[in-house]
């Protein structure tokens, strides 16, 4: 137990990261963000059991993402781009690429965000969704070229 | 990874990524873990107590209880309705007796456990 407690451990440190930029691309904001990291790392420790190998992070981004949508109703309505970037943020292009993602349809970000952000395949993208393999790939390139377009500036489109 | 034309998309949510420091996050979801442990000690605990002190009153107090207790035989479909001629001395009409007992006593019991294993789970 007090190794399976370490083991854990040493993936949320590998992770946190990845976790949490998702989780603040989501809620488009860092606080309620990283609650929603800190759940979905809570609940992945929960149902460790369940876990069937694999990518550790795409499993924990799938839960971070149903944790999203239980918490959405929750969460303000306003964006906290400008909170998010009062923490994180130095760079103007930071802030820009904040701002594009908010600026994405909800599905489109979703998708962005675990594709071109965590990294996650498209496959493993639809199952997180619980959409179409369709779906997800054109949100992706719908996404990706709004935000191509935003960032025209930084993306050399 | 997709396979996407190359762009600095990636490189700029990488970017974002790295700039997420730890700050204490792998801490208080380390203490998150504990503290959910400690709260599912006391779930279970509490959950499997309930339902052993219910099936141990229940069957303890069979003997005594049963002339005394409202009919139970209606809610097995008038199954069990042929242990209501047992007669134990001061017992009521259509009171319950010991077998009804015993098999609401061995529901509540199987009840609480599946309950309790079901919650280990969430």
């Amino acid at each position: 137990m007090a190794g399976d407690r370490a083991a854990f451990g040493q993936l949320v440190a590998r992770h946190q990261a990845g976790v949490r930029a998702l989780a603040r691309r989501l809620t488009r904001s860092a606080t309620d963000g990283d609650d929603v990291a800190q759940a979905a790392f809570l609940v992945a420790w929960r149902r460790r059991s369940t876990w069937q190998g694999g990518s550790f992070k795409a499993w924990v981004c799938a839960i971070a993402y149903r944790e999203f949508l239980h918490s959405r109703p929750k969460l303000p309505s306003s964006s906290g781009i400008e909170e998010q970037a009062g923490m994180e943020c130095s760079s103007g292009e930071r802030f820009d690429l904040m701002r594009a993602m908010a600026m994405l349809e909800d599905d489109e970000r979703a998708a962005v965000a675990l594709c071109l952000g965590a990294g996650l395949s498209h496959t493993e993208a639809a199952l997180a969704l619980q959409a179409p393999l369709g779906s997800v790939k054109s949100w992706v390139l719908r996404g990706r070229a709004k935000l191509q377009k935003a960032l025209a500036a930084y993306v050399g489109a | 990874m997709p396979p996407q034309p190359e762009d600095q998309l990636e490189t700029m949510l990488a970017a974002e990524e790295r700039a997420i420091s730890d700050d204490g996050f792998s801490q208080r979801v380390e203490e998150g873990l504990g503290a959910g442990e400690r709260s599912l000690v006391w779930r279970r605990t509490a959950i499997y107590g309930a339902g052993l002190a219910g099936l141990g009153f229940a069957i303890g107090g069979i003997v005594e209880m049963a002339p005394y207790l409202p009919d139970l035989s209606a809610w097995f479909g008038r199954v069990s309705g042929a242990v209501q001629l047992s007669s134990v001395n001061g017992a009521v009409a259509g009171a319950s007796d010991a077998v009804q007992m015993a098999v609401v006593a061995v529901l509540a019991g199987f009840t609480c456990l599946v309950a309790a294993v079901s919650l280990q789970n969430r």
